[in-house]
């Protein structure tokens, strides 16, 4: 019979993978608009996952319209790469035996990978508002980055604990 | 690791097999090994006392001090 534990696990894998494809579809979808906005401006006023009126700002300046855009897809596929290491994590883990030294790695990983997101958003997120205020086009604000840090932070602080309970259990073991 | 294990030296003059003396101090022979073979990070006083009763010696036979480990 499966534990709770087990159960919430399974869920929380199935919905890792879900984000994953999720974030997937977007990076597709956002690298073949923005190839055809390139020939097409017209492509660029619906692009998907942007909450940002894109065609102005291509009006204003390709040079400014490929830059948002190269942030945009950077950041759906670091999503999506980050996604992926979790959906990993949890199919690896295994309760039986879950203080490994992979698992501890790959969730430091995981806690860095955010901290580049964070990076990458932050940057994002004030060239947007410079574009927007040298330009005079009104964009919508970029969405909340800061979030990324609190989780950044959180995660690597857990890869730490988890760390430092891999090295207890093994002292453990090594105790005759 | 500066302490050394010197188990091999007091089984040797005691003429005592490894899985003799797992038999006779209630250790796993796993465990003995790790013993042994110097990978053990710490020793139980009840697993020493148990070593030194059944090989007649002292812990200062087995263990051993080297600052060049």
């Amino acid at each position: 019979m499966k534990t709770k534990t087990e159960k919430v696990l399974m869920v929380l894998k199935v919905l890792a993978w879900i984000a994953m494809i999720g974030y997937v579809v977007q990076l597709g979808s956002q690298t073949i608009s923005f190839v055809f906005s390139l020939f097409n401006p017209e492509a660029a006023k619906n692009i998907h996952g942007t909450s940002f009126y894109l065609y102005d700002i291509y009006m204003y300046g390709r040079q400014y319209f490929i830059y948002i855009m190269s942030f945009l897809i950077a950041l759906s596929a670091m999503h999506g790469y980050v996604w992926y290491r979790v959906a990993r994590l949890l199919t690896k883990l295994n309760l039986q035996d879950p203080f490994s030294r992979g698992v501890a790695r790959t969730l430091e990983e995981i806690g860095i990978q955010l901290l580049g997101i964070w990076i990458v958003s932050l940057i994002a997120q004030q060239s947007i508002a410079w574009i927007s205020k040298n330009s005079g086009i009104h964009l919508d604000r970029f969405p909340a980055v800061n979030e990324y840090l609190f989780f950044a932070g959180i995660v690597y602080i857990i890869s730490q604990v988890f760390k430092r309970g891999i090295e207890i259990q093994e002292e453990n073991e090594l105790t005759v | 690791m500066p302490i050394v294990v010197n188990l091999d030296v007091m089984m040797a003059r005691r003429k005592i097999s490894l899985s003799e003396l797992a038999g006779k101090v209630d250790i796993t022979l796993a465990n003995l090994s790790i013993l042994k073979t110097g990978k053990a990070k710490a020793v139980r006083f009840s697993t020493l006392e148990a070593i030194c009763k059944a090989l007649d010696c002292q812990p200062g036979d087995l263990l051993e001090f080297s600052s060049e480990g």
